[in-house]
């Protein structure tokens, strides 16, 4: 057994569960945190993967940023962490049989699937390579990606900023 | 510990990562239909789109000799591209739920019914 | 060395048995931890006396020789401290976030060049790895402020979420300059790249006068690095006069004495990023010290390695001194900012800036091909 194998076992383990606690801990704070573990799983995946850059680029954007803006949303909501916010036990009946089935169709496909050919991950530095496709190939689409953020960006600023003065046409108050 | 043992070959087994990131999905799409909170519903997502990226990542790296010839990063470029906009996403739909919390003191998504006919 | 390259070299160590990986993670983390306590603890009386020397005031001076000794005192005073937890506080995470910031500002450590040859580990996307490791520490920040279940401890978490996400921004881009100029992330190729210009080619000196937009950039560095480490004047999440001491208001014991550690651990760390990326590490002007050669051996093996590597290392900590010592300087010379003026600063100035000078600099490397202003001057001048 080799040593990726067990840090790969792990990452699962710890994927795995922050992913069971996002869905059910009653305390949204915990399911935060939980999923952060669980992001951080992947990075490790994208690690052992050899997917050096992603995993990084994981770390940096999600546990640095959309993690702290999630945990931030749920301070600034104050009491939305109190257990009254949980939804019921018999609230995930459906839910739950629903991706079950997803779930169990889904892995007999991936159980049904030759898999014969694969490859092992090379551990080949990938950062220059991507910047290269990214200016390369990928150049038209990436573009579009900035300017989906900037918009993004833009959007997010004037949802979230406050209205409190409300002028009229005539721009009277 | 030399030898077979049950984990041995795990890094490179693609099932493995497969089932994992469906799991992942799995939890992702319970947490988006089950959760009676804005944040928890997009949690929910978060895991979904990760689960997405983290397949992307397998098969290019696992089965590029079979899936995809000479062209070994796709699957990276397209993760990145879905880090990339989770990132946006987190920020307008935050954005929405303190909105949201502002103007009715609540984030169950439930309760905003203002539009209903 | 990518990342992954790293995990399955880890391979070869499962190999000679688990005793030898219990041994190998030990003596890791022993001499991390021998490396950040001491360093921390003696940033700490440098501090104090530093800060004495401005107010005019002696400072510590009692226990050992001018006071040396007070770190170890405070240590133990830290140690043997009642830990207490409020009542109403999250417990599980509560404990847990001040590991996570020690554990973020430990471990980006490791791809940090203290020589040539001292390096924890030469990856291959160095300088993304230490800033991916540094979001850690703001998550400590705001789990360990919200847990502890008091107003002070969230309004300073809040804070200082808001302001370590805001400044990653320009910190980002100032970094991603030198990655331009540069073409690589790796931290010891970085810090290679900077050595004196020579008729060897190579080098284009320090990369804070590569070109004028880096030389801004270095600065832009240095201010957000300073927020990023909540250090004064941007201290706001700890201001002592209107939040009591912010994040860590509940936090006793070690447990306040770790997010202490980690702060200056942090300081040390943008220090030596600055240092690295900024300042040569630990190139000199004029002189290469990788063909320092004293002629010392020892039998048949020279010890111009063992020498070059001190050498190195003291180059590169003097540089990180230095800059540690500016740090405190300003602590003691300016006033705390406001929130607003905080974020005016990042959003309306910093930015904006830092995007201009990253523009600036991927110009002037397609223009100049790369090379550095000393280059070309010695170039014009007919020296190289």
């Amino acid at each position: 057994m080799a040593l990726v194998d067990l840090f790969v076992a792990l990452c699962f383990l710890l994927g795995i569960g922050g992913a069971f606690f996002t869905a059910f801990h009653p305390n949204i704070m915990y399911a935060a945190i939980s999923l952060i573990m669980t992001l951080v799983a992947i990075a490790g995946l994208y690690g052992a993967l050899g997917a050096d850059f992603l995993a990084a680029a994981q770390l940096i954007i999600y546990v640095g940023g959309i993690l702290i803006v999630i945990l931030f949303a749920v301070m600034m909501s104050h009491d939305i962490y109190k257990d009254r916010f949980m939804a019921g036990a018999k609230k995930y009946i459906l839910p739950a049989s629903a991706s079950f089935v997803i779930f169990a169709g889904l892995a007999a496909l991936v159980g049904k699937m030759d898999w014969a050919g694969n490859t092992v991950p090379d551990f080949e530095p990938t950062a220059r390579a991507m910047g290269w496709a990214l200016v390369g190939p990928y150049a038209v689409p990436f573009q579009y990606v900035v300017i989906v953020l900037l918009l993004g960006l833009v959007g997010a600023v004037v949802i979230a900023r406050p209205s409190i003065k409300h002028e009229d046409d005539e721009g009277n108050q | 510990m030399e030898g077979g043992g049950i984990l041995a070959g795990l890094a490179t087994n693609p099932e493995a990562y497969l089932l994992f990131s469906l799991l992942l999905f799995s939890f992702g799409i319970i947490a988006t239909l089950a959760r009676k909170n804005a944040i928890g519903i997009f949690m929910g997502v978060e895991l979904m789109l990760n689960a997405a990226a983290l397949n992307f990542v397998t098969f290019q790296v696992l089965r590029r000799g079979v899936v995809a010839n000479e062209t070994w990063l796709h699957g990276h470029i397209f993760s990145l591209f879905v880090i990339i906009l989770a990132a946006i996403e987190a920020a307008v739909a935050l954005a929405i739920v303190l909105r949201t919390f502002g103007s009715r003191q609540s984030i169950d998504p439930d309760r905003a019914t203002e539009l209903r006919g | 060395m990518s990342l992954a390259e790293f995990l399955s070299g880890l391979n070869h160590m499962l190999g000679t048995g688990l005793p030898m990986v219990i041994f190998s993670v030990l003596s890791a983390v022993i001499i991390i931890l021998l490396f950040a306590m001491p360093v921390g603890g003696i940033a700490t009386y440098v501090e104090r006396k530093i800060a004495a020397d401005f107010q005019e005031r002696i400072g510590p001076n009692r226990v050992g020789p001018l006071g040396l000794l007070q770190f170890l005192a405070d240590g133990v005073k830290m140690f043997l401290k009642e830990d207490t937890i409020s009542k109403n506080a999250d417990r599980f995470i509560y404990n847990f976030a001040p590991s996570l910031v020690m554990a973020g500002s430990l471990g980006a450590f490791a791809a940090i060049p203290f020589s040539a040859y001292v390096i924890g580990a030469d990856l291959n996307i160095g300088i993304f790895y230490a800033m991916a490791l540094g979001s850690f520490v703001s998550l400590g920040v705001l789990l360990g402020a919200w847990s502890s279940d008091n107003k002070w401890s969230l309004l300073g978490g809040m804070r200082g979420a808001a302001q370590i996400v805001s400044y990653e921004i320009p910190l980002g881009l100032t970094v991603l300059s030198v990655v331009t100029i540069s073409g690589t992330m790796s931290m010891h190729e970085l810090v290679s790249q900077q050595a004196w210009p020579s008729v060897h080619g190579g080098g284009h000196f320090w990369n804070i006068v590569h070109n004028p937009f880096m030389f801004i950039n270095f600065f832009i560095y240095f201010i957000a690095a300073l927020a990023e480490c909540n250090r004064t004047p941007f201290d706001l999440p700890e201001a002592e006069s209107e939040l009591v001491s912010g994040f860590n208001t509940e936090f006793s014991g070690m447990r306040f004495g770790l997010y202490a550690l980690a702060e200056f651990a942090d300081v040390i760390l943008f220090a030596c990023i600055a240092s690295a990326i900024f300042l040569g590490g630990w190139q000199l002007p004029f002189f290469d010290l990788r063909n320092l050669d004293i002629g010392l051996t020892v039998g048949d093996v020279s010890l111009n390695p063992l020498i070059q590597t001190v050498a190195m290392m003291g180059v590169f900590l003097a540089k990180v001194a230095v800059l540690i010592f500016v740090v405190m300087w300003l602590r003691w010379t300016l006033p705390r900012l406001r929130v607003d003026q905080l974020m005016n600063l990042c959003w309306k100035y910093l930015i904006p800036i830092s995007f201009f000078n990253l523009i600036g600099a991927a110009i002037w490397t397609w223009v100049f091909k790369g090379q550095g202003m000393l280059e070309l001057l010695g170039k014009m001048m007919g020296v190289l």
